[in-house]
């Protein structure tokens, strides 16, 4: 063995790394070399004294000491799976089902006001809260402007301090008014009832993770019944049948976006449209599903396949009922009324892009 | 050693069992940072640190892999990349051949070189070299066991540990020859 060999057998040696043959190679290189059997007593030496080096322990419990950590972790950790599972909602538009939950709305909220768009749009949407009651409600039509709607405005048990009326029919029969009033006032108070209120033929989803449809994209519901996934603060419903009396279509309370899927165009006695309006936000598909629009806060804005902005108009005003769509779907009348008591017509081409006011 | 169950229910989302486990590897965790970090505060941080990493990794933890090894490597790459200060170590290749100077007779009867004296030889030694001998020495691991905790190759391993050896050697020589003869 050279020296250098012998160095690292002796150190394999401390390490219990030689087998018999090598451990009796390495005895007789020392016994004849007296400066390796030198190195090899102090190596020896040395690794002995590590080997002897204090276990050190810590002063205090570790475990002990980061438990308010873990437990803030945890917490983070269920927040964002309720975000997740929150997020998942909305796409599938029915989140607000949630706030009905009642213990687990807090952490929800909270979850969602900390991170991402979700939060974000969860504060812009809070500011409106504060109004809730000014609540925007909508109504969509598949057939255009509804003859009815200025006498559903009149008849409307919103709150006066709603500040816009929540117009439904006025065939609507009164447990849909009641129910409509009662679902106002639970959202006044930022707390709602879990029962949504269905009517015979519009399909009320509030269960949490199901829903009509995602976002403010158009979703073609299986029969003319609306789908009301996000609970609302008050729900109404335009007929397309003006002869035809309808029922509200009414959704919990709660801050959810509001969504109105567009049945098949092919009205017929009886075929009702019902949505949610959820006071904050609300929008609407096309007839053909192609476009959508949402009003939040004072802005309505048009977009093709949920997420395509094409156009927007801020509402100096009051909407007078609901924007509504051409059968064709090309345009997107709005009526506004603005401080002076005067409605100002516009008509939106969706497919241009173009905002145009409609002199009378 | 940990028992495998207990790994497992932490992994399937036990807290209890999670906190239990932590606090069986505590110590563990605590003496490499100590030797590594060789102070007591930063050891504490340390510490901390890597139990926390431990509790929210704890899914990522696969079996393939050896418990102690896995936590080490928490711990150990905790100490080198956030805590080491940048300290001034010692050259391991100057002192190859002092190490094999002949020594006084004299010396070779001195009693045991103190702790102390090997705690601070051993924070001289440039970070892995020093993570090895730890290793070594404080968790009782084999070279495999350092390779996998380090993630290195196990002739480096070797390598580190024989040099972290003689470069002890050298400076605990020098130490006696300023405390006992300078």
């Amino acid at each position: 063995m050279t020296c250098q060999e012998v160095v690292e057998v002796m150190n394999r040696y401390l390490d219990g790394d030689l087998d018999e043959h090598e451990r009796v190679l390495l005895m007789e290189h020392l016994k004849n070399c007296p400066d390796d059997q030198e190195l090899f007593e102090r190596l020896q030496r040395l690794s002995e004294e590590l080997e002897e080096l204090p276990k050190v322990t810590p002063p205090f419990s570790l475990v002990d000491s980061i438990l308010p950590q873990l437990a803030e972790i945890d917490a983070l950790r269920d927040a964002k799976a309720a975000q997740a599972a929150v997020m998942d909602e909305e796409r599938t538009q029915a989140e607000e089902a949630a706030a009905a939950e009642g213990g687990s709305l807090g952490s929800h909220r909270a979850s969602r006001k900390r991170t991402g768009w979700l939060g974000r749009r969860t504060a812009a949407w809070g500011g409106a809260t504060a109004v809730a009651a000014a609540a925007i409600i909508l109504a969509v039509s598949l057939n255009g402007p509804h003859p009815n709607r200025q006498t559903a405005m009149l008849e409307s048990k919103a709150p006066a301090a709603a500040g816009n009326a929540s117009p439904y029919s006025s065939a609507a029969d009164q447990e849909a008014a009641d129910t409509g009033g009662a679902a106002m006032k639970s959202m006044e108070e930022g707390t709602g009832s879990s029962e949504p209120a269905t009517s015979p033929t519009a399909v009320s989803d509030g269960s949490r993770g199901t829903g009509g449809g995602s976002g403010t994209k158009p979703s073609t519901p299986p029969s003319p019944s609306a789908r009301v996934g996000g609970v609302g603060g008050a729900s109404q419903f335009n007929k397309s049948d003006p002869n035809n009396s309808g029922s509200a279509n009414l959704g919990g309370p709660s801050m959810g976006i509001a969504q109105f899927p567009s049945p098949p165009a092919s009205p017929s006695p009886g075929t009702e449209q019902g949505f949610a309006s959820q006071g904050l936000a609300a929008s609407a598909a096309s007839p053909d599903g192609k476009y959508s629009y949402t009003v939040t806060g004072n802005l309505l804005e048009v977009f093709e396949s949920g997420d395509k902005k094409l156009a927007e108009l801020k509402l100096d005003g009051e909407l007078q009922g609901s924007p509504s769509w051409s059968s064709d779907s090309t345009t997107l009348a709005v009526e506004v009324k603005d401080g002076s008591g005067a409605v100002k017509k516009f008509k939106i081409a969706a497919a241009e892009g173009t905002v145009e006011e409609q002199k009378s | 050693m940990v028992e495998p169950g207990l790994i497992r229910a932490a992994q399937q989302g036990d807290r209890d069992a999670l906190v239990s486990l932590l606090r069986e590897i505590e110590n563990h965790v605590y003496r490499t940072a100590y030797y590594i970090l060789g102070n007591e505060q930063d050891a504490l941080d340390a510490s901390q640190e890597a139990l926390i990493r431990i509790y929210t990794k704890i899914t990522s933890y696969e079996e393939k892999a050896q418990f102690k090894t896995w936590v080490q490597r928490i711990v150990t790459n905790i100490c080198i990349d956030k805590f080491r200060r940048t300290k001034p170590v010692v050259s391991i290749e100057e002192h190859d051949m002092v190490f094999r100077e002949k020594q006084d007779v004299e010396e070779e009867v001195l009693s045991a070189y103190a702790a102390k004296d090997i705690r601070e030889a051993i924070d001289k030694l440039p970070d892995h070299h020093r993570a090895v001998v730890v290793l070594r020495y404080l968790q009782d691991f084999s070279y495999n066991e350092i390779a996998d905790s380090l993630d290195l190759p196990l002739n480096t391993v070797k390598s580190y540990l024989f040099r972290a050896r003689q470069q002890l050697q050298t400076l605990l020589h020098d130490y006696q020859k300023g405390g006992v003869r300078g």
